[in-house]
């Protein structure tokens, strides 16, 4: 039947190709409509996009639309997933590509990214991605804090002003819909009762906003995610019971809490983090050296979804390891997970027992799994690892 | 060494036309009886009239399995070089213009429907699309593997019928497959350069010198 069907199919293809030769001439590129044109330039990666903008004029109006752009960043970001990485050193180093499409992530490909333009300021680190924009803070002096919002393709850069520093959250980032703006959030960390502010890109100060947030005193990395944004929130004690989820409304822009699953409460683990797991809201949690389990929020009900074994191991028989908060998370897809995880061994023994790196990498449906040890360079203190796809976002 | 659990069940489970993609026949559907209810509530009656409109609603309705009739309607549709095609109406409903058409009854009482923007042998290749896909293959991997494997098949075509098949599609409202060739026509001028891209689609270069000067500043990134 299936073969029938296919000599069918085969037959009507050679007729409609006889069709135009017959007419003698060639019909492609007699006029393809604004609409269509738009569709197929979508579904380019922005380095071609960025190379076909001078074809004529059309066609640098069509690329160089908001919506266009944002569109074909969304778009990218599902069709070309990869990965930044950012580290806390003297210079800022991004490395891109997060294995294969099979079922079988035989290896991590981390590649240094080679910048076509040299935008990422010295001494600075990334802290978040939105939309192929990467913000890195910089820290002068000991004292100064200044916040760049980066394209680095395209090499565009905006600044914040440079301010006294002072501790607070690793800042959000998102972007605005109704006013079509990216903004920084960030919460303080030290006072008693939170406050928070708001930064839009661009412009010079922070906006405080105003009360509801609970009292917390450290935040983990925050996600942006459905409109909203999410960080876990952990008391002084770090009494796991007392964590929970605040969750920001960015275009209200009021708090809220939700609870962490009942169970996990009563358990010491490693260390929790939230990750966009496919548009849903996801918790990553550390229960022992080997065991990763994913949660997914549906319907305001968290469900434990996966339970991931990896093995690993640097090497030191003192039983002594801790593994630490996973730091970074990233999700392609329903199947393939990336962890960033680092791990100290208390003992000393070794020279590897000093705070490593590793980046897991999972797919949760065959599971499969592969750990690597990032090398870190001289005097490296800080990993993390954020979902990043080259677009022709504009900063501003 | 790895294990993964899964202690939910992720797929939803949503309902499947019966039709299997292999059958060449359509299958005729059984009267539906409903002894319980008297009155003509949906489903037990449809409405009889002679319009081309009437007759293709009820086909349609028929390809679900919701009322008594269960007759197989064809469309005829004059292409534009002239040839007459007949197809199924409810493969040709997958086009969203020919289905507002016969809901609207712009048929002007006749038989034929006429599309003046596409040719026969694209028509024909058009509706094998639209038939190949009226299954809709959510939730079932091999339903899905086995279009997504047609379509692969399908959209490998020459430039030439490829334009066809976009025009035709953007013309008809058939979104699946205008999404595939599109898709199509973006994978194959990846890698060319400017020139080629304006070959290809015939396109003449409207920036004044100084104009492209700027432009290639600008962007002069992607050239890296």
């Amino acid at each position: 039947m299936k073969m029938l069907k296919m000599r069918k199919l085969e037959k009507m293809k050679r007729a409609a190709m006889k069709n135009t030769a017959e007419t003698g001439k060639k019909k492609i590129g007699v006029y393809i409509p604004g609409d269509i044109v738009s569709e197929i330039l979508l579904r380019l990666p922005a380095r071609s996009l960025g190379k076909y903008r001078c074809v004529c004029k059309s066609w640098l109006s069509i690329t160089s639309n908001t919506a266009f752009v944002r569109a074909n960043a969304q778009l990218n970001r599902i069709t070309r997933p990869s990965v930044i990485v950012g580290e806390l050193t003297k210079r800022t180093k991004l490395c891109l590509d997060f294995g294969n499409a099979n079922s079988e992530p035989a290896s991590i490909d981390l590649r240094e990214y080679q910048q076509p333009t040299k935008t990422i300021p010295n001494h600075s680190y990334a802290t978040a991605t939105c939309d192929g924009l990467v913000c890195v803070m910089r820290i002068t002096h000991g004292t100064l804090i200044q916040f760049f919002v980066i394209n680095p393709l395209t090499g565009q850069s905006i600044s914040s002003p440079k301010e006294r520093y002072h501790s607070t959250s690793r800042p959000g980032f998102y972007f605005h819909r109704s006013t079509s703006k990216y903004r920084l959030i960030r919460v303080a960390g030290t006072s008693t009762m939170g406050a928070s502010e708001v930064l839009v890109v661009g412009e010079s100060s922070w906006r405080p906003i105003p009360g509801n947030l609970p009292a917390i005193l450290n935040c983990s990395n925050p996600l942006d995610l459905n409109g909203n944004i999410y960080w876990l929130a952990f008391s002084r004690k770090r009494s796991p019971s007392e964590d929970t989820v605040v969750i920001f409304d960015q275009e209200q822009e009021v708090y809220s809490m939700i609870s962490l699953p009942p169970s996990l409460v009563k358990l010491a683990d490693f260390g929790r983090n939230l990750a966009d797991f496919n548009g849903d809201l996801g918790l990553l949690v550390v229960s022992n050296e080997t065991t990763i389990d994913v949660w997914i929020m549906e319907e305001n009900f968290w469900i434990k979804r996966y339970s991931v074994n990896y093995a690993h191991t640097h090497g030191c028989s003192s039983g002594l390891e801790s593994w630490w908060t996973p730091s970074g998370v990233f999700i392609i897809g329903d199947e393939e997970l990336l962890v960033n995880l680092s791990s100290s061994c208390q003992c000393g023994a070794l020279p590897s027992c000093k705070r490593q790196h590793y980046l897991v990498g999972c797919n949760l449906k065959s599971g499969a799994s592969v750990v690597q040890r990032m090398m870190s360079a001289q005097g490296c203190l800080y990993y993390s690892i954020f979902s990043y796809t080259e677009t022709l976002t504009n900063p501003e | 060494m790895a294990a993964v659990t899964e202690t939910e069940s992720v797929e939803k489970k949503k309902n499947r036309l019966m039709n299997s993609s292999e059958e060449e026949v359509a299958v005729e559907k059984p009267p539906v009886i409903n002894p319980m209810s008297e009155d003509d509530s949906a489903g037990a009656a449809i409405p009889v009239g002679n319009s081309l409109s009437d007759q293709v609603m009820a086909a349609a309705i028929s390809e679900t399995g919701e009322t008594e009739e269960s007759e197989k309607k064809n469309l005829r549709l004059m292409s534009s070089d002239g040839k007459e095609v007949v197809v199924e109406a409810a493969v040709a409903m997958k086009s969203q213009l020919i289905r507002q058409m016969i809901e609207a009854d712009c048929a002007g009482g006749s038989d034929v429907i006429n599309i003046p923007n596409v040719t026969a042998a694209a028509l024909s290749l058009i509706f094998r699309y639209c038939e190949k896909h009226l299954v809709d293959g959510d939730g079932d991997k091999a339903i899905t593997d086995d279009l997504k494997s047609f379509d692969e098949d399908f959209i490998s075509v020459d430039l030439d019928t490829l334009y066809d098949l976009l025009m035709g599609s953007n013309y008809l409202d058939v979104k699946g497959l205008l999404d595939l060739a599109c898709q199509k026509v973006a994978d194959l001028i990846k890698g060319k350069s400017p020139d080629e891209i304006r070959r290809i689609f015939n396109i003449e270069k409207d920036f004044s010198p100084e104009e492209e000067e700027e432009v290639n500043k600008e962007n002069k990134w992607a050239f890296e």
